[in-house]
């Protein structure tokens, strides 16, 4: 019993940090669900693009990471700015198939993937522990401190989204837009801000996730790609439009995927993550907590 | 209709006839071109009758396009089944897993389809890259010759082999989709609601469009194993699926004729950008991202509205099109 | 109606001229003055990393080439397609070299499947590829002549040779982490096959996947097998990640990485003392004069600091090869030459091997351009120490 619970602590920080981020992406997807009912499929890359930037910040230009990470994660700020402003406001003005907008974020986040790889020559692009590679003992297990700098963010990101949310103005439009995008108009709601605005904010925590991410395992100009997958799979697997379910779906996928190489077989965790989504989209295709904090009216489609 | 449509079938036979000349006169290469572009349009076809006429989404087509190419190729290495039983046994199995998926994945709609077929897609790539008893592993595997009474088959049988199945899929798609069958798919994909109010049994066409789609992935994989002469799951991941995607948004959502124009021109396009192979990836993002911008109908649904509008310029168009072939 | 009628057959006319087009620019062009050379790696996947290095050592040596005149006064024109790791794009590609450009002779990168498919099209096509980044043993076979040569070492000999510094270190519980790609697997079964041979005990294993962003989980288990001492197989970010887990659980066993060219570019991405006391093993000798001059030359080439391993080496390895069996065969447009050519190379001076500089190349054991031996190196405050 012992050896058990001495297996399970370490299994639990890992699986707490790697579902933190997975959540903190899936985060980032919903609130672009919130305010416009739409998957981007660039999400992966917006973190790549944050994560570019910060290397490139500290590499090429010699700027130390305090200064390179807020930069990097107004970059995200701008791509999302950017994604949404040249492709999917003018396609969701137009009558088409409607996945083309979605497959639009997609061919932005190609072209950003190309146009960095050509910078990088597909190569990493590395970025240190924040706090060093000394770890962290508390209670005499030791942990790494980027794990917990993860999970700290993560907690604060939700909280601030939480109020922003629920406590301002602001919130409620975003809130309404999602909800109602008509009624939200006549309303007197700037629906085509509050669609850009979620954009933004969007991008700038999916950098912060890339960031975050980026010390654990060096990202090259293709690797957002599957990061954007696992956050896509938190927010599935969590609830559809509800933050707080996208980052406990997260964290959930996370645990899976730490008990598994604990218990299991460390080769297969990545495919115990396909199957668990496949069961909980049979199971229970709305996700496991998408009730949770939010009112029932927010998960409408 | 008839008249229109007895034109579309001469066209049809007169590429045909092209295609079934090109070996007398053109070098292993061209063929070999004609080949890869004649199995990405199956596959493209396929997707096309479940995303562009059914109106769904599915991102797990590479899932299906490897079980397709692996079944006959292991069946042949490990139980010495003949491929002309495996091949046929490869699109059988395809369909059934695809009837038995559709009972999870065709009830849930939208985004969560498409990350459902897409992790069917990634566990199907995943199997078959970390279980190497199964298939090989990630080294791949060699695909065993195929033989027919005795012999060993050629390149050139093959290469009729695979035009055949392509012009045989496409007349599928084509007399399906002025058919019954097509209207019915065309209204779910226009309004749910009312394809439901005018009495379509909904989830019947979704499954046969699904299934469909499945098992003309599964046989663009089983050609494909033989025409590779070499399997690896690396041929098989997630950017598959998405380039198949690609495809038939390029050429044109919905249309048979711009699925296979769509997989022509993705396929040939790392063979036209020769030497400047780091710019693929970039080129590709922004062809999606123009055609998807600028013509949301794909190229066969802009084009002759661009013709209409100006037929002096398609007129000289046209000239410089000949006079470059006859140069 | 009348509308998509009239749209068809306008369609259906555009796309047989623009086939038509297509087609006949993929006619061959022949009577080409310079040599054809086709050049097929990673530019894109999951392997691409390592033709960032690789990729300009042969734009250097042809340019070099093209410099002094050429061969016999023609210049060497390389070709170079991007396989993207898919094997089925690797025999594509070798198509069209051999069809559209009429080249005599390929040089390959990567992945050890690409590299067992263009082998497999070698021998059938007649066509020499030259490849120098394979390790893997599935790509010796083959008795008499054949179409296919590599400048890299084979994983079994690293293995070996790991496994004998470990048993002269005194190590009999051994542990294992690697890739669970190819190289992980077949590392694995090599070291289960041939440990006991050197009264090693593999007391533990795990498998670690590509982009894992933790194995802390994974290295406290192999700490509690009782491993004194650990191999470890895995590509350059998965190392990384390994190591900061050895860090984070606060275990310093006795490691040896069977590759020094991904533990090489580990130390780049990370700090590097967290390998300290870590060894590896190479066929890359820094002793040798020409390594030197190789990596000199890369860096002012390239502009850019690169690793001194095999990465380099066994690139420029390959494609002077190719450019002495070009010499050497009389006549660059008939590939069975050039194929018979790299069979009389014995004496060519090349940078992998020992031998003072000279030798250290034969064909030897199926078709490998054997190097005569495996140098250790010791990882010391970030660098690397030959251990003699």
């Amino acid at each position: 019993m012992d050896s058990f619970l001495s297996n399970l602590v370490p299994i639990i920080i890992v699986g707490l940090s790697l579902g933190s981020l997975f959540g903190l992406v899936g985060l980032a997807y919903t609130v672009i669900i919130n305010a416009t009912q739409l998957v981007n499929f660039g999400q992966g890359d917006f973190a790549m693009v944050g994560v570019a930037v910060c290397w490139a910040l500290i590499s090429k230009l010699g700027l130390p990471l305090w200064v390179a990470f807020p930069l990097a994660v107004v970059a995200g700020g701008a791509m999302g700015f950017i994604t949404n402003a040249i492709i999917v406001t003018p396609l969701l003005k137009k009558d088409v198939h409607p996945f083309y907008p979605i497959l639009g974020t997609m061919s932005v986040g190609t072209i950003a993937a190309g146009a960095v790889g050509i910078f990088t020559g597909f190569y990493w692009m590395p970025i240190e522990h924040f706090l060093g590679n000394e770890p962290l003992k508390l209670g005499g297990i030791p942990m790494d401190t980027q794990g917990l700098l993860i999970i700290g963010t993560t907690v604060a990101i939700v909280t601030v989204y939480w109020y922003l949310l629920h406590k301002t103005r602001l919130g409620l439009a975003l809130r309404a837009t999602g909800f109602n995008r008509e009624v939200s108009l006549l309303a007197g709601i700037q629906v085509g801000k509050m669609a850009s605005l979620s954009f933004v904010i969007s991008g700038m925590i999916a950098a912060i996730a890339g960031v975050l991410c980026a010390p654990f395992s060096a990202f090259t100009a293709t690797d957002g790609l599957i990061l954007g997958i696992n956050g896509f799979i938190a927010l599935i697997v969590g609830g559809w439009g509800n933050p707080y379910a996208a980052v406990l779906g997260g964290i959930l996928v996370g645990m899976i995927r730490a008990l598994i190489v604990g218990y299991v077989s460390s080769a297969h965790a990545e495919l115990a993550t396909f199957v668990v989504l496949m069961v909980v989209l049979t199971i229970k295709p709305q996700g496991l907590f998408a009730g949770f904090m939010m009112p029932k009216t927010m998960n409408t489609r | 209709m008839w008249r229109n449509r007895k034109r579309d079938l001469m066209l049809i036979c007169g590429v045909a006839l092209v295609g079934a000349l090109l070996p007398l006169g053109v070098p292993d290469f061209v063929r070999y071109l004609v080949v890869l572009v004649s199995i990405y349009g199956i596959a493209a076809l396929g997707l096309n009758i479940f995303m562009g006429y059914c109106g769904q989404i599915n991102l797990g087509s590479a899932g299906f396009f490897c079980i397709g190419a692996y079944l006959p190729t292991m069946l042949k290495v490990n139980y010495d089944v003949r491929f002309f039983i495996g091949f046929p046994l490869a699109v059988a199995f395809c369909a059934l897993i695809a009837w038995l998926l559709s009972y999870p994945l065709l009830r849930l709609k939208g985004h969560a389809m498409a990350i459902g077929t897409l992790s069917f897609g990634m566990a199907v790539f995943l199997i078959a890259e970390r279980f190497p008893s199964l298939t090989g592993g990630a080294d791949g595997i060699t695909v065993p010759p195929m033989v027919l009474f005795g012999e060993e088959v050629g390149d050139t049988f093959y290469y009729y082999l695979i035009l055949v199945c392509f012009f045989l899929t496409y007349l599928v798609c084509y007399f399906l989709m002025s058919s019954r069958i097509g209207r019915a798919l065309k209204a779910i994909r226009d309004d749910e609601d009312a394809a439901l109010a005018l009495g379509i049994n909904i989830s019947q066409y979704k499954t046969f469009a699904w299934v469909l789609n499945n098992a003309l992935m599964g046989l663009a994989g089983a050609l494909f194993a033989k025409q590779a002469g070499f399997l690896s799951p690396s041929t098989f991941a997630l950017w598959t699926s998405i380039s198949v995607l690609v495809m038939i948004c390029v050429g044109g959502l919905g249309t048979n004729l711009g699925s296979v124009l769509g997989a022509a021109i993705m396929t040939l396009l790392p063979y036209i950008l020769v030497s400047i192979q780091e710019y693929i990836m970039l080129t590709q993002g922004v062809i999606l991202f123009s055609v998807l911008r600028f013509m949301p109908d794909g190229i066969v649904g802009t084009m002759p509205k661009l013709f209409r509008c100006n037929s002096r310029s398609k007129q000289v168009l046209i000239e410089q099109a000949e006079q470059a072939v006859a140069l | 109606m009348k509308v998509s009628r009239y749209s068809k057959g306008r369609v259906g006319m555009m796309l047989t001229v623009f086939m038509s087009l297509l087609l006949s620019s993929f006619m061959p062009s022949f009577a080409a003055e310079p040599i054809n050379i086709g050049f097929t790696t990673d530019f894109s996947g999951p392997t691409a990393t390592l033709t960032m290095v690789e990729a300009p050592v042969v734009e250097m040596v042809v340019k070099e080439v093209n410099a002094a005149g050429g061969i016999n006064g023609r210049p060497i024109n390389l070709i170079v397609q991007d396989n993207a790791s898919d094997p089925a794009k690797a025999v594509g590609n070798a198509k069209m070299f051999k069809e559209k450009y009429n080249a005599k002779a390929i040089i390959a990168g990567v992945t050890s499947s690409v590299n067992i498919a263009l082998k497999a099209w070698a021998e059938k096509n007649h066509v020499s590829v030259i490849a120098f980044d394979p390790q893997s043993d599935k790509l010796w076979d083959k008795k008499g002549k054949s179409w296919f040569f590599r400048s890299a070492s084979p994983a079994s000999q690293l293995v070996e040779a790991s496994l004998a510094r470990l048993k002269k270190l005194g190590y009999t519980k051994v542990a294992f982490e690697g890739t669970t790609l190819a190289w992980g697997t077949d590392t694995l079964a090599t070291i289960k096959e041939k440990a006991h041979e050197y009264g090693i005990i593999v007391v533990g294993s795990t498998l670690a996947e590509p982009k894992t962003k933790d194995l802390s989980i994974q290295a406290k288990q192999l700490k509690e097998t009782g491993a004194q001492a650990l191999i470890c197989s895995d590509y350059e970010a998965e190392t990384v990640v390994f190591a900061r887990a050895l860090k984070a659980i606060g275990w310093k066993p006795f490691i040896i990485h069977t590759s020094a060219a991904n533990l090489n570019a580990s130390m780049s991405l990370s700090s590097p003392d967290m390998y300290e006391g870590w060894e590896t093993v190479t066929i890359a000798d820094s002793a040798k004069p020409l390594a030197q001059k190789v990596w000199s030359k890369a860096e002012a080439y390239t502009g850019k600091k690169i690793d001194h391993d095999e990465k380099a080496i066994r690139t420029y390895d390959a494609i002077s090869l190719l450019v002495e069996a070009l010499k050497k065969s009389g006549n660059p447009n008939d590939a069975t030459a050039i194929r018979d050519a790299y069979y009389k190379l014995d004496n060519y001076e090349r940078a992998l091997g020992q031998k003072g500089g000279k030798g250290g190349f034969a064909v030897g054991r199926n078709h490998l351009l054997t190097a005569e031996g495996v140098v250790i190196y010791a990882l010391k405050s970030g660098k690397m120490l030959a251990v003699r």
